[in-house]
């Protein structure tokens, strides 16, 4: 490849040079633009389970309790069979939070409560407002939801009562930090729901739960595994197991899905057609306008992988540069844009909304704002297409400027 | 026969159906002129293009420096392009994004390396051997018809090499300065011992040329 000659060559057609690269730069921006905001949607799907710590959730269909007084499991809330507890966290090498969720129905009103495990407590600990978190064994600390707090007039140190229990308020947690999945009114270490709910004969009427038992996991699992575990939970729970996970909340919140696949196919046909046809033509008319200086170098006894070299060097350097400078363009447009907001509507049965209480109607939409980072793999995926399209633009050009040199260059 | 630089064995070539040589076969002495005559689409194009290696015979063998053209990949026609053969043509075919002197130096950069100082320094005697080391620096577009020929035929000998194809090299200037390149053709080949086969119409050219060869029904005829 000869340098001089490439820059000559860039130089003498200023306005093809410029139209090329900044044509690739366009397209780069685009693509790594829209890949970028199509990424924060994918993050902002997983912010509503990443918000308990989970990445799935595993919950069982169950029956209606003959009374809905005391403690009661919500709807899709059954007690887990033990064996498909252990099969499922022998799936993910333990990576699983056993957990508890119930109400407490009282003619004055009701009371969600959630019972963690130590890892739930570590976790719940970072959102605390005020106050410190219970200790897992003590017999009877609890932590109140800030929202919750306020209505009651509880501080730390008050008592609150779930089931009849008594228990010592030892923290108040930020209602904006746990977020709406699973938010609880109340929540106590694993062991005391445990103990709450094996005694309610509400459940003992519908489920053999012992003070072993939960009936809620929380799967801490990594984005890619999602769709093998979800396959694996349905084998392993049946037909009425309630997997939630972001692959889920794609499913429920059409709106948000739907926007940002159209901004996928959007991003696709624009930059793949734009960017193709674009350094197709340019290329194709230049190796056009070259045939004849193509015929020179073959003449002038260039081998042919020189001069293809030579070709697919000048548009190299085109497509890099404007690679380049697509690049900086996002980077600039996703600083000053920053973030992205969506609104999820949650499902029901992961808020475990009490749709039966028409007073005690949740909330259940969660905002999420996501920073847009910069797409370092959407950014080596847009230089890889800028390059490889450039230089099979290249190619398929001067593969077809290769016979009859001669007669190219006898015709005076 | 020591002196044959180009030899043909009834070679023959046809565009598809098209047969345009139809069997021609012939010898050029190391060093000689030869001028290549005949009607508008006689095949004399057709006939430097093979001996160029830019086209490949249809069939029969074609010598040229002693090796068989038919038997060589891409790669050693290129090399003997690039060393033996030199071309020139009506249209100059100078590149417009390079110097003269650029333009000269190209066949010597054939090799994905950078020209040698000594190929610069060539380019450059070569250019003031056809007058033109004024304009070294000077692009195509800003030379006459015959200054881009002078540049062309100074490109086409930078190898020295042993044959100089030249297809109607004056064809697209006037009368003079047709001539001032001819006499320029004639005179650099002798010096070094450059067989030139040049495609021309012109019969006074024809008359000062060792030999002439003319194309007739795919054909040639010796005279
Ligand atoms: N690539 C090609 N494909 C098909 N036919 C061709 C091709 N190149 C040349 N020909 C034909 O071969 C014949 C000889 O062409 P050639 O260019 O060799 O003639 P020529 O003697 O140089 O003519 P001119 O004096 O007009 O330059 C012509 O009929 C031409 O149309
Ligand atoms: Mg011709």
């Amino acid at each position: 490849m000869q340098l001089r000659y490439l820059l000559r060559e860039l130089l003498h057609r200023p306005g093809r040079a410029v139209a090329t690269s900044v044509s690739i730069a366009l397209a780069s921006l685009l693509a790594i633009a829209a890949l970028a905001v199509a990424d924060a949607y994918s993050t902002g799907l997983q912010q509503p389970l990443r918000s308990v710590g989970a990445g799935m959730i595993v919950q069982l269909t169950g029956g209606i309790p003959p009374k809905l007084e005391g403690i009661v499991f919500p709807h899709p809330n059954a007690m887990l069979p033990p064996d498909g507890v252990m099969r499922i966290e022998a799936e993910v090498d333990g990576a699983v939070r056993r957990a508890v969720y119930m109400w407490d129905i009282a003619p004055s009103g009701f009371i969600s409560a959630l019972g963690v495990d130590v890892k739930g407590l570590d976790r719940l600990d970072s959102s605390l407002e005020a106050g410190r978190r219970p200790a897992p064994e003590a017999s009877g600390e609890a932590l109140l939801d800030g929202d919750y707090a306020r209505r009651l007039g509880k501080t730390v140190g008050s008592t609150v009562a779930v089931g009849g229990k008594a228990f010592t308020v030892t923290g108040i947690v930020d209602s904006a930090l746990t977020g709406k999945v699973f938010r609880a009114d109340v929540y106590m270490p694993l062991s005391r729901a445990q103990g709450l709910a094996a005694a309610s004969p509400q459940v003992g009427a519908l489920y053999p739960f012992t003070p072993n038992d939960v009936n809620l996991l929380l799967v801490d699992i990594e984005h890619e595994n999602i769709e093998r575990l979800t396959h694996r939970v349905r084998e392993i729970l049946g037909s009425k197991a309630v997997v939630s996970s972001e692959m889920s909340l794609r499913d429920a919140i059409e709106g948000v899905f739907f926007l940002s696949r159209r901004m996928g196919v959007f991003l696709a046909t624009v930059v793949g057609v734009f960017a193709f046809a674009v350094i197709l033509r340019a290329t194709a008319t230049s190796v056009n306008e070259r045939r004849t200086e193509v015929a020179v170098l073959q003449g002038l006894g260039w081998p042919w992988s020189a001069i293809r070299m030579q070709l697919v060097a000048e548009t190299l350097v085109l497509a890099g540069f404007g690679a380049l400078l697509g690049t900086v363009g996002a980077l600039a447009v996703l600083v000053f844009v920053g973030a992205i907001d969506i609104a999820i509507d949650l499902p029901w049965d992961i808020t475990s909304t009490p749709h039966f209480l028409a007073e005690a109607q949740v909330n259940r939409q969660q905002l999420v704002s996501i920073p847009l980072e910069v797409p370092i793999p959407a950014m080596a995926a847009t230089w890889a297409a800028a390059v490889a399209t450039s230089a099979l633009a290249v190619l398929i050009a001067v593969g077809r400027a290769r016979a009859s040199p001669w007669h190219a260059l006898s015709d005076g | 026969m020591d002196q044959t630089i180009i030899r043909l064995e009834d070679v023959r070539k046809s565009y598809g159906t098209v047969e345009v040589l139809k069997g021609v076969s012939l010898s050029v002495e190391a060093g000689s002129f030869v001028a290549v005559t005949g009607k508008s689409g006689s095949g004399k194009s057709t006939l430097l293009a093979l001996i160029s290696g830019l086209e490949p015979p249809s069939e029969g063998r074609l010598f040229v420096d002693g090796r068989e053209i038919s038997e060589m990949d891409d790669e050693s026609l290129s090399r003997l392009r690039r060393e033996t053969v030199g071309i020139v043509f009506q249209g100059f075919h100078l590149i417009p994004s390079l110097t003269a002197l650029e333009n000269v130096v190209l066949p010597m950069a054939a090799r994905r390396k950078r020209p040698s100082r000594a190929a610069w320094e060539e380019a450059h005697s070569l250019l003031a051997q056809v007058g033109m080391d004024r304009r070294a620096g000077h692009k195509p577009g800003a030379l006459s018809g015959g200054e881009k020929q002078r540049v062309a035929i100074a490109r086409a000998l930078i190898s020295r090499p042993k044959i100089l194809l030249a297809d109607e090299p004056t064809g697209n200037l006037d009368e003079a300065t047709g001539e001032a390149v001819l006499d320029l053709l004639g005179t650099t080949c002798r010096e070094q011992g450059t067989a030139l086969l040049m495609v021309t119409h012109d019969t006074d050219i024809s008359a000062r040329a060792d030999a002439v060869i003319t194309i007739r029904d795919g054909r040639n005829y010796h005279a």
